[in-house]
């Protein structure tokens, strides 16, 4: 396997995991927010 | 690194002073960001969906990845261009939205990942590379301008 291709699986990986976990964060902070309005 | 004079000295530039002045040259500019940013999410899906084989299967991937590349570059010249102009406009306001930073960052590693990883790797014979490869690379890809696109439309309701 050439390194690019490793840094790519790498890269893809590291942006994949970041991502969700950003997008998990905001989902779960919507959440919050809707679970306090309702009360 | 504080980029606050930045913004400050966008806040006040003659880009400001356009911006501000005419909401009609805001709007114009504003609706070649967001065509800018269909196209670009168009050629970004067609390549994607191409790599994981969802997508023109009878069209060889090689082809389906060069077509797209200029429209790709061109939405994202625009893009920037267009951008920079409606920052200017709302400048400070941006340097304190959380939103705006993660547009940011996602853009810069939407680019360098584009520019310094997928293009060199998928340039030369992408048929040959392995399936795994291909389909991390469309979906980190896909999620990349994603979150580009939605936390910048984020930026409006925050």
């Amino acid at each position: 396997m050439r390194t690019l291709e490793i840094i790519a699986i790498v890269a893809s990986i590291l942006i994949l995991v970041a991502a969700g976990w950003f997008w998990l964060e905001q989902i779960l902070a919507a959440r919050e927010l809707l679970e306090i309005a309702d009360g | 690194m504080d980029l606050l004079p930045f913004f400050t000295w966008l806040d006040t530039s003659l880009l400001a002073d356009l911006s501000k002045a005419y909401g009609g040259v805001f709007a114009v500019v504003q609706m070649f960001h967001l065509v800018s940013l269909a196209v670009l999410g168009g050629m970004v899906l067609v390549a994607d969906l191409r790599l994981l084989g969802v997508l023109l299967t009878d069209v060889p991937l090689t082809l389906v990845l060069r077509e797209t590349r200029r429209g790709f570059d061109l939405a994202l010249l625009a893009l920037v261009i267009s951008g920079v102009f409606m920052s200017s406009a709302v400048a400070m306001k941006l340097y304190y939205n959380q939103m705006y930073w993660v547009k940011m960052i996602a853009l810069l590693v939407g680019v360098l990942f584009v520019y310094f990883i997928r293009r060199p790797l998928l340039g030369e014979t992408p048929e040959q590379l392995r399936p795994v490869t291909r389909h991390l690379i469309a979906l980190s890809s896909m999620t990349t301008w994603f979150t580009v696109a939605a936390s910048g439309r984020w930026i409006g309701f925050s």
